[in-house]
């Protein structure tokens, strides 16, 4: 018994313990403070070499976990282990070596790129703080990685503004590579662009997982490109996690009354498929004053009295299926 | 060239060309569409194919250094290319109507919403009665006297009591609380919000055609699917006829009837929604549809190699075909003709623009 976690740990890359990440906001300079819970005690941990995807919708906290993971922001409460290193608890320092270990991608490729430096600074850049290369060396790899991505090394000496957003996107994904990361997290690394430049991205995503061995935490909102892409999912609603498990848990098996109007709501690119057009009615809550009990009561189809007053907590129902509901379905 | 097609709106070979330093920008070469009253046309493609260009200037709204260089838009008996601008003014906003991707940018900042939808609503009321006027006098150079002038101020009054309540029925249709939304201002509104009060202010004037340009692009897919059940239904009561903008497979393959598929400046095919999902034709297409990841279907997604082309000088002949995996020798030689795709039924009205099927090959 003991054999068999100690190797599942071994398996695990990151670990995320009742992750709080709130902002306080003022009505003007005198008032007390409000809190925006972003993200609200969040467990989860991620398996080396998988596919973590978080979906949700925009202001359920996705963008902002994937931050709080890397320490971009600073979390409120709870603790990130990265590979048996307790991120939280590093100081600037040695956050600084850990840096080259853990990526991130973001959604827009046009604002993520310095304008002003050609491909070459903007790739080499992480080479020079982290390996101390000569400048032929930075040269050798900058090229190589910029092949791997599918540009060529006349790419090197042109600015950002001279590429499409799909070759941006190349680029932003080989700085993120060319200092052989563990982990990257990619913040919704395909909505800024058109279905077919979406397909070779990830697809080279997948392949490059392969061959480095890579780890990634997937944030979209695209319940198809998770579906794609993701061994695992997690599905986000107002800073909580309200729903994790295998990609099988979630689409097939699916337990949170949120989790199945999300996937609902989605509707299939085929004509001949017929699409429920079940509906999620009203809007997600603010985050200031969140509802009391679930929060997804108001708009839960299936609510009842206890879902007002009494939080659920995630429980597991299978073996590496969570669900946050006092009804689940399919149970 | 074949007599008219639809007895709504039917486009022929329009040409718009926007003028830059960089050189003329050729968007629109030569777009061939066609709807009936009450059909839902979608067009779909990737960023940059002309979709926009296309809805904008059905609207004729398309500004310097734009201009329409060739080709008709009729709109039921009328070429919308050759109509004078008060004339326009009249068709805008009360016969086609149109919706936008960000609603809350489309919408007055420093007005509340409730006297926004009035305002519309009294503008088409207003050109209305103008362009009866300038009828009935059977003079032009009385255009500018405001028809109204000479009537009883009371009219006005009962009027603007009338057109107050088709704008709260019209929130009521869209499924707002008229008591609580009349006097926000857009920015108090959230974007699925504000997309209903476009749709209201788009409908209240009750057109023929709503132009919808990716309307539920920026919202989320709960809040997409809420909008998509209301157009549906509020345009099924109605029979309005819809032209849907979007490069979401998925909303148009909910939504539409018909799909005209475009590519750089061209629509390269054109058919009912089964023709073109279940038998495209088109190299384009077929990439197109095998590029969109599906739920449940994790097959390898396929890309199209290559770029979109740079439209000031855009490829000679077919403008797919440096990507296209068919190219023949002579795919670069001339642009190849829209024509009835054949062997179908004719209510497919299936069309394509490529030489793979040109029968005089």
């Amino acid at each position: 018994m003991q054999a068999t976690t100690e190797r599942e740990n071994r398996d695990i890359l990151i670990q995320a313990n009742h992750l709080k990440k709130l902002f306080a906001v003022k009505k003007n300079f005198y008032s007390r403070p409000l809190y925006v819970k972003a993200v609200d005690d969040c467990d989860f941990s991620i398996r080396k070499n998988t596919v973590f995807g978080i979906v949700g919708e925009s202001g359920s906290g996705k963008t902002t976990l994937g931050r709080v993971i890397l320490r971009l922001i600073e979390a409120t409460g709870g603790a990130v282990v990265f590979d048996d290193t307790d991120l939280m608890s590093l100081s600037g320092q040695e956050l600084r070596l850990f840096r080259r270990r853990m990526q991130i991608i973001s959604q827009d490729p046009y604002n993520s790129l310095h304008p002003r430096k050609v491909v070459k600074k903007l790739i080499g850049e992480g080479l020079k703080i982290h390996f101390q290369l000569s400048s032929q060396e930075i040269d050798e790899r900058v090229k190589n990685i910029l092949t791997l991505v599918g540009l060529r090394e006349e790419h090197m000496y042109r600015y950002p503004h001279e590429f499409s957003g799909g070759q941006r996107q190349r680029i932003a994904i080989a700085r993120a590579l060319v200092l052989k990361p563990e982990f990257i997290v990619l913040d919704e690394p395909t909505s800024a662009l058109d279905v077919s430049v979406q397909a070779i991205i990830l697809k080279m995503l997948k392949e490059l997982k392969r061959d480095f061995a890579l780890t990634y935490m997937l944030i979209t909102h695209d319940l198809a490109v998770i579906d794609y892409m993701a061994d695992d999912v997690a599905v986000m609603y107002l800073g909580q996690i309200v729903e994790m498990g295998s990609k099988d848990d979630i689409f097939s098996r699916t337990a949170h009354p949120y989790a199945r109007l999300l996937i609902d709501s989605v509707p299939p690119p085929a004509p001949s498929e017929h699409w429920s057009g079940k509906i999620l009615s009203g809007e997600i809550p603010s985050p200031i004053h969140v509802p009391s009990g679930c929060r997804f009561h108001p708009r839960c189809p299936q609510a009842k009295d206890i879902c007002a007053k009494e939080e659920p907590v995630l429980s597991e129902l299978q073996p590496g299926h969570f669900a946050k509901c006092h009804f689940p379905l399919n149970s | 060239m074949q007599g008219r097609r639809g007895d709504l709106l039917d486009i022929s070979r329009l040409r718009v060309v926007f003028d830059t330093y960089a050189g003329q920008v050729k968007a629109l070469n030569g777009v061939e569409l066609w709807m009936n009253h009450g059909e839902r046309l979608g067009v779909v493609g990737e960023t940059g194919c002309g979709k926009s260009v296309t809805a904008l200037s059905v609207m004729r709204l398309i500004e310097e250094p734009g201009r329409i260089t060739g080709g008709s838009i009729l709109f039921e008996d009328r070429d919308l290319v050759l109509l004078p601008e008060n004339v326009l003014n009249a068709i805008r906003g009360k016969d086609i109507a149109m919706i936008f991707q960000e609603p809350v940018a489309a919408l007055n900042p420093v007005m509340k919403v409730g006297a926004q939808i009035v305002e519309n609503i009294e503008c088409q009321r207003k050109s209305a009665a103008s362009v009866q006027a300038v009828r009935k006098d059977g003079q032009a150079s009385r255009r500018g006297a405001p028809a109204s002038g000479n009537r009883p101020q009371g009219r006005v009054g009962t009027q603007r009591i009338s057109s107050i309540q088709i704008m709260r029925d019209m929130l009521g249709h869209v499924g707002l609380d008229w008591q609580r939304t009349e006097n926000l201002y857009p920015h108090e509104l959230s974007g699925g919000m504000a997309q209903r009060v476009m749709i209201a202010m788009a409908l209240s004037s009750r057109p023929k055609l709503l132009i919808a340009d990716e309307p539920t692009s920026a919202l989320d897919v709960t809040i997409q699917a809420q909008i998509l059940n209301l157009l549906n239904s509020l345009v099924r009561e109605t029979q309005t006829a819809v032209l849907l903008i979007t490069h979401a497979m998925g909303v148009a393959a909910q939504f539409c009837d018909f799909i005209a598929v475009m590519y750089a400046g061209n629509v390269v095919e054109y058919g009912s929604l089964q023709a073109i999902f279940n038998n495209p034709l088109h190299p384009y297409t077929k990439g197109l549809l095998r590029a969109v990841p599906k739920i449940g279907k994790t097959d390898e997604l396929q890309s199209i190699p290559g770029i979109v082309p740079d439209l000031i000088a855009p490829p000679g002949g077919c403008r797919f075909h440096p990507r296209c995996p068919h190219r023949r020798p002579e795919c670069d030689k001339a642009q190849p003709r829209f024509e009835p795709a054949g062997g179908e039924a004719e209510a497919d009205r299936h069309h394509v623009a490529c030489f793979l099927y040109q029968r005089d090959r």
